[in-house]
């Protein structure tokens, strides 16, 4: 499981819920006000009813993972679970290491931006084709799909519906193709909007929708 | 491991007794086997099998339980040497609709399952996985024919039957990269005793396309009919001339080795003829 796919967006907030940080890798990005308006509401309604404060909202597949280190928030919205604390407390460290002195007397300044190439190194990110972190699929890879495709990219195809994500040599195993014919099988069908790319640290991964 | 797709154009080209008999012979030949019912528009095999399984395959494509809750182990109830584990659909018409309502992104996502349920199959040690599907171009038919690596097609000798398949031919499997065979089943005792006339089929049927390898013929005998669809003929009337054009099918197209006895049709009478 790699956490690059995982990850769909990083807000960092005031704790008054003012926006500091925002950077979306996955889908389409959330207003920053109605999210804090959003989470600020709940958590505080779930304090006063249960003592207790909320540290995660899901929705469908795709959860927001709230962290508070003060004086920030960091949300995560991810569709893992997986090492998700570490990565937010490291997230806001960070942030802090970076800002603290900045945050004391912040007054909406637009200073963060560069926290980005941390970020994506954080995340160990690369970018891949078209400048894009991510390069998403905009379309269904499925049996219908698979059978309008030219029969020599069927078996790409499907090794990578069986796996959903997977490094090239992870589709390989159950297509017996070579390297540079899988390369050129998944270039067609990034092209044609069935499957996504995105590279972390050395590896290229590619999935579907 | 080897994933055998029984498909058909039309419904009632006897689907699901031929995948229960064939996945029957393979246990009975010391082939760990399995039986996947994909045909979630008419489920069928729930009611051969006369097992309660835990959860339905339905119920596994949703996550909502695992492999081995949904497997039953029919092995000792069959009396077999090998594993024979079934997936049943749910026949339930509420699970039927269910499923039809399902849209492009549930079902790549049951592809995707199946896929790596063949991987934990066989590392479980099954030989071969038998899947029945719904007939003609479905959506689960599909998916159990792009996972499948050897698929049958079943038509009888009618003419809606034989047109209808050969549109399917031509317009689905034609640009798949997949092994298919046909089987002409359910054949009048008359037809099949008459050489020519089955000649002059095979090469009609030949002449759809370039992908078309023809497994066999299997003639309607009574052995069949008279089950009523509540019995394993492999499992009750192992001598039957229809276990031996299966044992054939088997033999010649899988390449397995099982004793295959020699079918000789100038023994059966017409009255045991199903069709007659």
């Amino acid at each position: 499981m790699i956490v690059v796919l995982d990850i769909y967006a990083i807000y960092i907030v005031m704790d008054d819920g003012r926006e500091l940080f925002k950077r979306v890798y996955r889908g389409t990005p959330a207003s920053t006000g109605l999210l804090m308006s959003f989470i600020a509401a709940i958590r505080s309604f779930c304090e006063e009813t249960t003592g207790s404060s909320v540290d995660e909202i899901r929705s469908g597949d795709l959860f927001y993972y709230i962290k508070q280190i003060d004086p920030i928030i960091v949300i995560v919205l991810t569709s893992s679970r997986k090492n998700i604390e570490s990565i937010a407390e490291t997230i806001a460290y960070r942030f802090i290491d970076r800002y603290g002195g900045a945050l004391q007397n912040w007054k909406g300044q637009n200073i963060f931006q560069d926290f980005q190439d941390t970020l994506d190194k954080l995340l160990d990110m690369k970018g891949v084709d078209r400048g894009k972190v991510i390069l998403e699929p905009n379309k269904v890879l499925d049996a219908i799909t698979v059978l309008k495709l030219n029969p020599n990219l069927q078996k790409t195809a499907l090794a990578l519906i069986g796996i959903k994500r997977g490094t090239i040599q992870d589709i390989i195993k159950n297509t017996n193709k070579s390297v540079d014919e899988t390369k050129k099988d998944l270039k067609a069908l990034i092209n044609m909007g069935y499957v996504g790319k995105v590279a972390s640290g050395s590896v290229e991964w590619y999935f579907v929708k | 491991m080897k994933i055998i797709t029984i498909h058909s154009f039309k419904g009632g080209t006897g689907k699901t007794t031929f995948v229960a008999n064939i996945a029957t012979i393979l246990a009975q030949n010391n082939y760990n086997t399995v039986i996947l019912d994909l045909d979630f528009s008419g489920p069928s095999l729930y009611y051969l099998m006369n097992v309660e399984p835990v959860s339905w395959i339905n119920n596994y494509l949703d996550d909502m339980c695992t492999h081995k809750e949904l497997l039953v182990n029919v092995q000792e109830k069959f009396n077999l040497p090998a594993k024979f584990l079934v997936g049943l659909a749910n026949p339930a018409p509420s699970a039927i609709t269910d499923v039809l309502s399902k849209g492009r992104r549930w079902q790549m996502n049951a592809l995707s399952k199946l896929m790596r349920l063949k991987n934990i199959l066989e590392q479980d040690g099954i030989d071969f996985i038998v899947i029945d599907t719904s007939p003609g171009l479905r959506y689960e038919s599909i998916n159990a024919v792009l996972l499948s690596d050897i698929t049958f097609v079943l038509l009888n000798i009618d003419n809606f039957d034989i047109y209808g398949t050969k549109y399917m031919i031509q317009g689905f499997y034609e640009d798949l990269d997949k092994d298919l065979f046909l089987i002409l089943n359910k054949v009048p005792i008359q037809f099949a005793k008459n050489n020519n006339f089955m000649e002059d089929v095979k090469n009609k049927l030949k002449e759809i396309s370039p992908k078309i390898n023809f497994a066999g013929v299997i003639p309607c005998i009574s052995d069949v009919f008279m089950t009523l669809s509540k019995e394993i003929l492999a499992l009750t009337k192992p001598d039957s001339p229809f276990i031996a054009s299966l044992k054939k099918i088997l033999s010649d197209i899988i390449g397995i080795t099982i004793p295959v006895e020699e079918i000789n049709l100038d023994r059966i009478d017409t009255e045991d003829d199903c069709c007659a």
